[in-house]
Order: structure tokens, then C-alpha cells, then sequence
């Protein structure tokens, strides 16, 4: 009797930790965007970037990078804590390769109370930007970056606290230029 | 001074951004054969993968350091990586390694050695005029940032596809790709705003 | 531009591409010899580091053990006789999660790591199993899981960068050039 007694509470302790980490599960994984209605789309696409990093690999990827360099500490602080990296990225030879309703798909999950559009950039020649935010509290467990371009269409999606100054300050370490054009070279004359 | 410990195993995405499955844990790459032939005292599989791996070695050299110091610097990173060899953990991560050393390597020649500047000569054949426009591009292939120099390099000079850079040094494919589109840009950008100066 | 010509010289060639390997081609590696001196030979692999491996994974294997014997033992103890006087709810039950076996650390349920790398099939480990092989395993997981995040980093970076370029691209288009530009070292590789 005790020993059955004993395997229900294991067992009925064992259940809630599930329903618990389901739970917490869930709340992550509403930040979570689904993205793979636009798959089809890297057969179309010139390039395509497909990056898929949950908490786990995050965690294990951490691990290698230094800290003492300073650049790769910076990268370490910025994934500290992070539940997940997704990114989607296709770019076209040619204008219209996408639809509308690609990107309504993607849309459609951020008009949620849960999201807050933090930034909204639209050029008629240059597509749009646009930023959105998951809360919890003060704490930012989520973002979302919805690039639409004639040519292009990236969606970025960050599970977690994430630093956004820090993620701005990237651009421009480990030999990746700015967005702009750079300045001409003035080259030396040769002798 | 530039010693690696590298366990890398090498992702290899294809063209139309399908993920291919990495190398499982049984199979052994034709390269991890010849480290594992060259530990176990075959001296001659080294020849082999120097055979593989001297112009990977030489492109990536040829996009940090003086042209003239490139040969010599190839066969000292080689006679380092076979006495090294031993502190290689995975087998299948040669390239990668390697890749490594040499970019260390590079940054040790600049650390350690006063740059002279190269005198030009006067090109006056055809086959001159094109070494010396060649020497030109590279320099500004040099001007751009690492990431995309070495990509170029390979691409360009060395005559290497994007899958065997990949292959080879260890880097994912989709980096390879975008290295190799957002590079050729700029340096379309730079050699179209400096002709435009001519 | 022809992106696939660029990538693998397929598809239409790109005519500058084209005309940038004629010309970059001059300063293409032309082999020599490798000159390797008799006498140089594969350093020896340090024994310090192998011996610490090895007093590190019997450490380990002796902790798992009496972990082992202790879950064991649970399992196996007599049922409690009742006493009078006894109150039923003394009895402690600690619950912890099933632990997770090997493969299910590389691509388990929920862990949607896709990079197109799936964990060799195994089947469940047998309870009795022999120390050879329990040092395998583990060695393999830990060789994979290394394997797995080396890889992984190279795309952490990428997918760091689009999101940093995308944002800074957000911030200027509002706002104009950033005021502070973090670019450090610039040359140097991570």
C-alpha cells in the first residue's frame, strides 16, 4: 500500500514538472513564429540564409567562444540566456517572387497583443521594416525584424532577453561592412 | 605561437537551401584517412594532403600577406602542421584547422615583420600587363574585410567552386555563399568607382 | 549577376566573373615540392592530458555508479512493515525527471536543431552494460555535441549578422546614420 502510494505521488510529481515545463514551453514557444509556409520559396530564391538554433544548441555553441577576445565576449554576452535564433532569408533575381500572402503569413502571427510593433519603415522603392517586441514584464522575450524587400524578404526571429543595443553594435565586427556603400578608395598612384 | 585544436565537422548546405546531412560519426572522410595514415607514420599521405590542401593554404595567404612572402610562408605552415599533427583531435577537421593556422599565421607575419614596399616594374608585354592588373584587383580584393577577401581569393584566384571552399576550410556552405555574393559586390563597387577614377 | 555561376560555375557564366578568374588566375598556387627534413617528425601526443582524460572519465564512471547503486537499491527495498503509531506520511519521495539518454541530448523531442544534422539511430542503452562501452558512448556524445556546435556557431554569426544589418538598416531609415559606430577591429577574424 505505501509503495503504491509512494509511485502515485511520484508519479503526480513527475506529471505536474511536465505540465510545468510544458507550460513554460508554450509561453516560449508562442514567440516562436512559424515559418515554413515560405520553404518553397528558397527554390526560387538566388540565396537563402536558414538558420535554426534552439536554447540547446545556443547553450552548447556558447561554450565556444572566448572570452578574452573581446569581440567574441560581446557575442557571448548577447546569446546568454537567449531560447532561440531563427532566421529566414531568400533573395531574388527578380522582383515579384514572392507573394503578399507570404508575408500576411508572417503578419498575422505578430497582430497579437502579445507583439508590439516597435518600428515601421516604409519606402515604396525600398520596402519596409518593420520591428516588433514580445514582453514579459520589462523584459523583452522575444523579437521579431520582418524585412520586405522587391528583391528580398528576411524574416529574423530571437527568443529570449534580448539586448538590442548590443545586436545593433554587431554590424560592422568580424569584417562585415555596414549596409552602405563604402566611401571610394583613393589608391596610391604606381610608380 | 599558433597552435589549434580544432574538432569541427563541416555542414554543407546545397543551392536551393536544403540542409545536407552532416558526415555521421562512422563515416571517415578520404582526408581523415591520410591524417590518420600520416599518424599511424605514412609520411607520404601528408604529401597527399598537401597536394589537397597547398592552394587553399596559398589563397588565403595570397589575401593577407605580400605576394613575394606567400611560397615560402606555404611550405613553413605545412612543415608545422605535420609536427602538430598529433594535436589535431578530429581527423575530419584538417581543412578547418589548417585554415587556421594559416590565418594565424598571416597575422603573425604582419606582427612580426617590418612591410617593405613593393617596387613596380614596368609591364610591358601582354602577359605582364595582365600579371600587373591581377596584382591590382588584389589589392583591392585586399582592402575588403577578411570574411570576404579569403572567400574571393579562393574563388577567384585559386579557381576554387563555393562547395570546396566550404569543404576545405571548414566553413558552412551558406556563409561560403554569402561571403562570395556580398564580396563580389563590393569589390564590383570598388573596381567600377575606381576605373570611373582612371 | 549570375549568383550559381559565382557559386559553382554553373548555370550562364557571368561574363565579369569570368574575366576576373582570367585575369586573378596569373597569381593562381602553382605546386612545388614540399620539402619535408627526415629528421622532422609528428610531435607526440601529450600523455598529461590523456592521463587526466582518463582519472577525469573514472571519476565519472564511479559517481554514476553509485548513483546507479543507489537508484537501485530504492527500487529494490522491502515494503515498509506497518507499525502502530507510525504516520504513513513519513515516507519521502523525491520525484526528478527521467534523465535523458544520449541521443535524445542531440536532436530529443522539442529540440528542433535544424541544421540537417541527425544523431546516428542507437538503440535504448541496456542496464548492464561494460565499461568499454559506456566510455565510447560518451565519448561519441561529447565528440558529436562539439561537432554540432562548432558547426552551429559559424551559423550563429550569420544569422546575428542579418539581424544586426536588418535593424541598423531599420534604425537609419528613420533616424539617418547611427551616431556611434562600434566597429572594432575590423580586420580581424573572430
Amino acid at each position: 500500500m505505501k509503495t503504491l502510494f509512494q509511485s502515485l505521488v511520484r508519479l503526480a510529481s513527475i506529471s505536474l514538472l511536465l505540465m510545468l515545463c510544458t507550460a513554460i514551453g508554450a509561453k516560449a514557444q508562442s514567440a516562436r513564429l512559424q515559418t515554413n509556409t515560405l520553404d518553397y520559396l528558397a527554390a526560387k530564391a538566388s540565396q537563402t540564409v536558414d538558420v535554426n538554433i534552439d536554447e540547446h544548441l545556443i547553450q552548447m555553441t556558447a561554450r565556444f567562444f572566448s572570452s578574452t577576445n573581446p569581440d567574441e565576449k560581446e557575442i557571448k554576452q548577447l546569446i546568454n540566456g537567449l531560447k532561440g535564433i531563427y532566421v529566414k532569408s531568400f533573395e531574388f533575381e527578380h522582383e515579384g517572387e514572392y507573394s503578399a500572402t507570404d508575408v500576411e503569413s508572417i503578419r498575422s502571427q505578430l497582430h497579437t497583443p502579445a507583439w508590439t510593433k516597435i518600428l515601421n519603415v516604409n519606402s515604396k522603392k525600398e520596402g519596409s521594416v518593420e520591428v516588433y517586441l514580445m514582453t514579459a514584464g520589462e523584459r523583452i522575450s522575444g523579437l521579431v525584424v520582418l524585412a520586405v524587400d522587391p528583391k528580398e524578404l528576411t524574416i529574423v526571429n530571437i527568443l529570449g532577453p534580448v539586448d538590442l543595443n548590443k545586436l545593433s553594435q554587431l554590424e560592422g565586427q568580424f569584417g562585415v561592412p555596414e549596409l552602405d556603400i563604402e566611401p571610394p578608395v583613393k589608391t596610391k598612384p604606381k610608380n | 605561437m599558433y597552435e589549434v585544436e580544432a574538432t569541427a565537422d563541416m555542414l554543407l548546405m546545397t543551392s536551393q537551401g536544403n540542409p545536407v546531412m552532416a558526415r555521421e560519426a562512422a563515416q571517415i572522410s578520404p582526408e581523415a584517412l591520410l591524417v590518420k595514415a600520416v599518424l599511424a607514420g605514412n609520411r607520404d599521405s601528408f604529401g597527399r594532403l598537401y597536394e589537397l590542401y597547398a592552394p587553399m593554404v596559398h589563397g588565403i595567404l595570397l589575401a593577407r600577406v605580400p605576394r613575394t612572402e606567400v611560397e615560402d610562408l606555404v611550405q613553413d605552415i605545412f612543415l608545422h602542421a605535420f609536427k602538430k599533427l598529433p594535436t589535431l583531435r578530429e581527423a575530419g577537421a584538417f581543412g578547418g584547422w589548417l585554415a587556421m593556422i594559416t590565418r594565424n599565421r598571416a597575422m603573425d607575419f604582419h606582427r612580426y615583420t617590418r612591410e617593405t614596399v613593393e617596387i613596380k616594374e614596368d609591364h610591358a608585354t601582354g602577359d605582364r600587363r595582365k600579371r600587373a592588373r591581377a596584382e591590382e584587383i588584389l589589392e583591392v580584393i585586399r582592402s575588403l574585410p577578411d570574411a570576404y577577401r579569403e572567400t574571393l581569393v579562393l574563388r577567384l584566384v585559386e579557381g576554387m567552386t563555393g562547395p570546396e571552399i566550404a569543404l576545405r576550410t571548414g566553413l558552412t556552405a551558406a556563409s561560403v555563399r554569402v561571403n562570395l555574393h556580398r564580396g563580389m559586390k563590393l569589390l564590383r563597387g570598388k573596381l567600377g568607382i575606381k576605373e570611373a577614377e582612371a | 549577376m549570375n549568383n550559381d555561376y559565382l557559386w559553382d560555375r554553373t548555370g550562364e557564366p557571368d561574363v565579369e566573373v569570368q574575366q576576373l578568374e582570367d585575369v586573378l588566375g596569373t597569381l593562381r598556387y602553382q605546386p612545388q615540392p614540399l620539402e619535408l627534413p627526415a629528421e622532422v617528425q609528428p610531435a607526440a601526443r601529450r600523455r598529461s592530458f590523456s592521463a587526466l582524460a582518463v582519472a577525469a572519465t573514472i571519476a565519472l564512471l564511479v559517481l554514476a555508479a553509485g548513483v546507479w547503486i543507489r537508484f537501485y537499491r530504492q527500487q529494490v527495498s522491502p515494503p515498509a512493515i506497518a507499525k502502530e503509531g507510525v504516520n504513513s506520511n513519513q515516507a519521502s519521495v523525491t520525484s526528478t525527471p527521467t534523465p535523458m539518454r544520449p541521443d535524445e541530448l542531440i536532436t530529443g523531442p522539442g529540440n528542433q536543431a535544424r541544421l540537417g544534422i541527425t544523431a546516428p539511430k542507437r538503440s535504448p542503452a541496456p542496464r548492464h552494460t561494460n565499461r568499454k562501452n559506456i566510455l565510447t558512448r560518451r565519448d561519441e556524445m561529447t565528440a558529436t555535441q562539439r561537432a554540432e556546435a562548432e558547426a552551429a556557431k559559424d551559423q550563429l554569426l550569420l544569422a546575428l549578422r542579418v539581424a544586426s544589418a536588418k535593424l541598423n538598416l531599420a534604425q537609419r531609415k528613420t533616424v539617418g546614420a547611427p551616431t556611434s559606430n562600434n566597429i572594432r577591429n575590423q580586420h580581424k577574424l573572430g
